[in-house]
């Protein structure tokens, strides 16, 4: 620690030391939309949402998932050898399947799965993946150091080994295109052919120009933790917040020997910081503590845990959002799409699948 | 009949514009009245009239059933009447008996002499406050002890209270409370001014409110609710064409994010607030007095500083800035249009042009260029013209101006910046009504222009009328923001108070 951050810690002062976190206000204003959405149905730990072939698939632990939305149905297509960290579609139906531990399986329609071979650290934590065309698949890599059931690990250790790379399906050619990324966990096309990716760690969207792998900032001091990110039909598009920013997180993330410590001698689902659900556990701070009461926040009693979509404009412009607060329980909400006029969000905290209707207005 | 003060169809007009009209209001011996009302109600120019500070425009003030016109503060309290400030009008350098003694000296004082009868006074009334402690060392509650006391030593009966407990601490609120029961208990007759509608439940034996300087309800406490008091507050009809337009108004959509709070401390003033305002809307902001609200914006601009420790942050499209001066402000794109514009606002001596290329000279010209009085006024007659600045003649200087002209002029020297944000703080205080239209065209087309607007108004009906999205502040936080199809005044009263 350098003079300078440590006595930005001291003084609370400045980038380094100032323990605060962007208001959710204006278009982030607090709501109850998604707590208060359809629960089409439950699944525990459900993730990876894609639409392949006019099906809605899905994901749970290592079971890759086909789920009829009207009827509340779901299916088990095929199970892995590891979790399931991405899934994702091209436009013939082909899905690419991202498997801790195991790397990239690619389906073609049958449940007979071709295994992509990939570098050693780029196996574990495939966050999300994208089919430019039906050849070349962009993948976000969360961590080159840490799997993906170790995220926390990787937060709490200021991360930043991600990458997004390309793999060229019919030669089996892979290559990291951008490096250096505080865990990548969403990809999206933009309109002049660059690629946006969610940099969770960094609560920014950056955008990857086609040519030159600097990543620019297109929306940056996000309130929550960005996760996946889809594109929507309106031209715009769709961003998951996985998790809330907290004051007291950011404290965590400040203070190393404290962080050291706990990173030590506390199992992780114990840590102070984000997660995809509450815990539901006496242990846990209370989570209802950041529900405003008398009109004050009390940043003592944080919660982790929160559900958040977020409308996008083509401009990466921040247009609507659906919450689930922290009295509420559609938490975790990392992955989403719109599929046949609906959106269609994955909340591990809740174990559901929830329907929004897109004819009714967000709050803006 | 036990009335000991009573006005009888009062009313005050400062150049013709009425501070209250036609109010009936009595106050009974031995009484605890509680006089509410937003702010710019009326109730402190009611009470000012009472306490000698103002004369009526017409009507009458009767006390101890006497007619009376108090001319002065003295006159009042040699009929019984004081008033007790937030601000104490206390000698901080001078002790407690000192400052109970104050224009009472007798030719030779034995300052032994003087302390023992400070004593004596103090424990007659149970303050327990030491006569030798300097006033500069007491907390805002002991002050008032002092500052009562010394009322009592003038023989007051009747005490009016303008907003006592807002620089309290809640123990300092408890024992001012108990302080007030007992001068009631004395024989003494309280008038008790606040924001703060649970405290005028708890202690008032009746309650008055003011809306729009007319006496819209008096009754006993019992007969009152919160939020009765909050409809009667508020619950004035829109007659002015001015502000009915609000409803039908479509707010317009954020852009980015230009400035952001987050965690902004000052003091007791500001605690923790968190709030950000967006490019191409106009953020309009409320609260009670001593919520805090300019307090944050001056923060902003450069002209209060926050905490040392632990101070929060301020980012200014995304980058964290810390301004010690408004110039730097300035520089970086910020300009705040003061309050009190006679105090702040412009020098009162020189011209209107002179006034606002000032604000061109602030952000920061060529140290080496010279610029002619010419060019200055060249440069500043376009701003005379876009905002239409009338003045009796060209040179006019800005002490000759109008209210609503001399605020132009204010905004005027902060647009000649080319602000990116721009802080307008009570921009229609004082103003007159063709102004006021004239000052919400200039906002609104600064809103449309693509700069970000935070208005902070006590005014309701302004707020509702201008802002594409409402701030609600209180006790130095943002606690309520809403959107500008989900506001109703009762909603923005709801959250100021609650």
């Amino acid at each position: 620690m350098g003079l300078r951050s440590a006595m930005a810690s001291v003084f609370g002062r400045g980038d380094d030391g100032a323990l605060s976190v962007p208001p959710m206000d204006g278009v982030f204003k607090p709501n109850n939309r998604l707590e208060t959405a359809e629960r089409v149905v439950e699944i525990a730990a459900i993730d990876n949402l894609t639409v392949a072939a006019g099906a809605l698939y899905g994901s749970s632990g290592d079971a890759l998932m086909r789920i009829d939305p009207k009827g509340g149905a779901a299916a088990i297509v095929r199970r892995f050898d590891g979790e399931i960290t991405m899934l994702t579609a091209s436009q013939s139906g082909r899905i690419a399947v991202g498997v801790q531990g195991a790397g990239l399986a690619l389906l073609d329609g049958a449940k007979q799965a071709q295994v992509f071979d990939l570098p050693a650290d780029c196996r574990s934590c495939i966050t999300a993946g994208l089919f430019r065309d039906e050849d070349n698949l962009a993948l976000a890599i969360g961590s080159r150091r840490h799997s993906w059931s170790e995220w926390k690990w990787d937060l709490m250790s200021h991360g930043a080994t991600g990458a997004v790379a390309n793999a060229r399906v019919s030669t089996g050619a892979f290559e990291i295109t951008s490096g250096n990324l505080a865990f990548p966990y969403g990809l999206a096309v933009g309109d002049d052919d660059c690629l946006f990716v969610s940099e969770s760690w960094r609560h920014r969207i950056v955008s990857l120009p086609t040519s030159g792998t600097i990543p620019r900032p297109v929306l940056s001091e996000l309130p929550a933790y960005p996760a996946r990110i889809v594109a929507a039909c309106d031209g715009g598009y769709w961003l998951a917040f996985f998790a809330p920013r907290r004051q007291l997180t950011e404290f965590v993330l400040q203070e190393d020997d404290y962080r050291r410590e706990m990173m030590e001698t506390i199992p992780p689902e114990s840590w102070i910081g984000p997660d995809f659900a509450d815990g539901s556990s006496e242990e846990q701070p209370l989570q209802a503590g950041s529900v405003r009461q008398m009109g004050i926040m009390k940043p003592w009693a944080p919660s982790r845990s929160y559900g958040l979509v977020v409308h996008l404009d083509r401009s990466m412009a921040p247009t609507a959002s659906y919450h689930s607060r922290a009295d509420g329980s559609t938490h975790g909400v990392a992955s989403i799409v719109e599929w046949g006029g609906q959106l269609y969000a994955a909340s591990r905290g809740a174990g559901a699948l929830i329907r929004l209707g897109l004819s009714a207005s967000a709050s803006t | 009949m036990n009335d000991i003060v009573e006005f009888k169809h009062a009313t005050k007009e400062f150049r013709g514009v009425p501070a209250f009209r036609n109010v009936g209001f009595s106050l009974r011996k031995g009484e605890i009245h509680a006089l509410l009302g937003e702010n710019g109600a009326g109730k402190s120019t009611l009470t000012k009239v009472l306490a000698g500070l103002y004369p009526l425009t017409s009507g009458e003030l009767w006390v101890d059933g006497q007619p009376r016109t108090f001319t002065s503060p003295g006159e009042a309290l040699a009929h019984g009447v004081a008033m007790v400030f937030q601000e104490t009008n206390l000698v901080p350098s001078m002790t407690v008996a000192q400052n109970l003694f104050l224009g009472e000296e007798r030719f030779f004082n034995r300052l032994r002499g003087v302390n023992i009868r400070a004593q004596q006074q103090l424990q007659r009334l149970s303050f327990h406050v030491e006569p030798t402690a300097l006033v500069s060392s007491l907390g805002a509650a002991k002050k008032q002890m002092v500052e009562i006391a010394r009322a009592v030593q003038h023989k007051a009966r009747i005490f009016i209270f303008d907003e006592p407990t807002a620089a309290l601490t809640p123990e300092e609120k408890e024992h001012f409370f108990a302080l007030v029961e007992h001068l009631k208990a004395e024989g003494g007759s309280i008038i008790f001014i606040s924001h703060a509608l649970e405290e005028a439940l708890a202690i008032a034996d009746r309650i008055s409110i003011l809306r729009d300087g007319e006496l819209v309800a008096t009754d006993q406490t019992r007969n009152f609710s919160k939020d009765s008091i909050v409809q009667a507050m508020v619950g004035r009809q829109l007659k002015d064409a001015l502000y009915s337009g609000a409803a039908a108004r479509e707010a317009r959509p954020a852009g980015r994010k230009v400035l952001t709070l987050e965690n902004l401390s000052m003091g007791k003033a500001v605690r923790g607030a968190t709030m950000s305002a967006f490019a191409g809307q106009i953020t309009g902001m409320f609260g009670l007095v001593g919520a805090g609200r300019t307090e944050m914006m001056k923060i902003v601009a450069g002209v209060l500083k926050r905490d040392f420790f632990h101070g929060g942050r301020i980012k200014l499209n995304g980058r964290s800035v810390r301004f010690g001066v408004p110039r730097q402000a300035s520089r970086h794109g910020v300009a705040y249009v003061t309050e009190d514009r006679k105090l702040d606002g412009f020098f009162d001596r020189m011209g209107i042009a002179q006034n606002i290329f000032l604000g061109k000279l602030v952000k920061g010209a060529n140290p080496l260029s010279v610029v002619t009085m010419a060019q200055a006024v060249r440069e500043a007659s376009k701003w005379i013209e876009q905002l239409n600045i009338r003045a009796i003649r060209q040179k006019a200087r800005v002490v000759e101006l109008s209210g609503g002209n001399q605020q132009k002029v204010v905004i005027a020297k902060s647009l000649i910046q080319a602000p990116q944000l721009i802080i307008f703080d009570e921009p229609t205080r004082g103003v007159d009504v063709g102004a006021i239209a004239e000052i919400h065209a200039i906002i609104q087309e600064l809103a449309d222009a693509g700069a970000a607007v935070v208005v902070i108004s006590s005014y309701l009906p302004e707020i509702l009328a201008i802002s594409d999205r409402i701030l609600v502040a209180r006790q130095g936080r943002i606690v309520e923001e809403l959107s500008i199809e989900e506001a109703t005044e009762e909603k923005i009263m709801y959250a100021a108070v609650h």
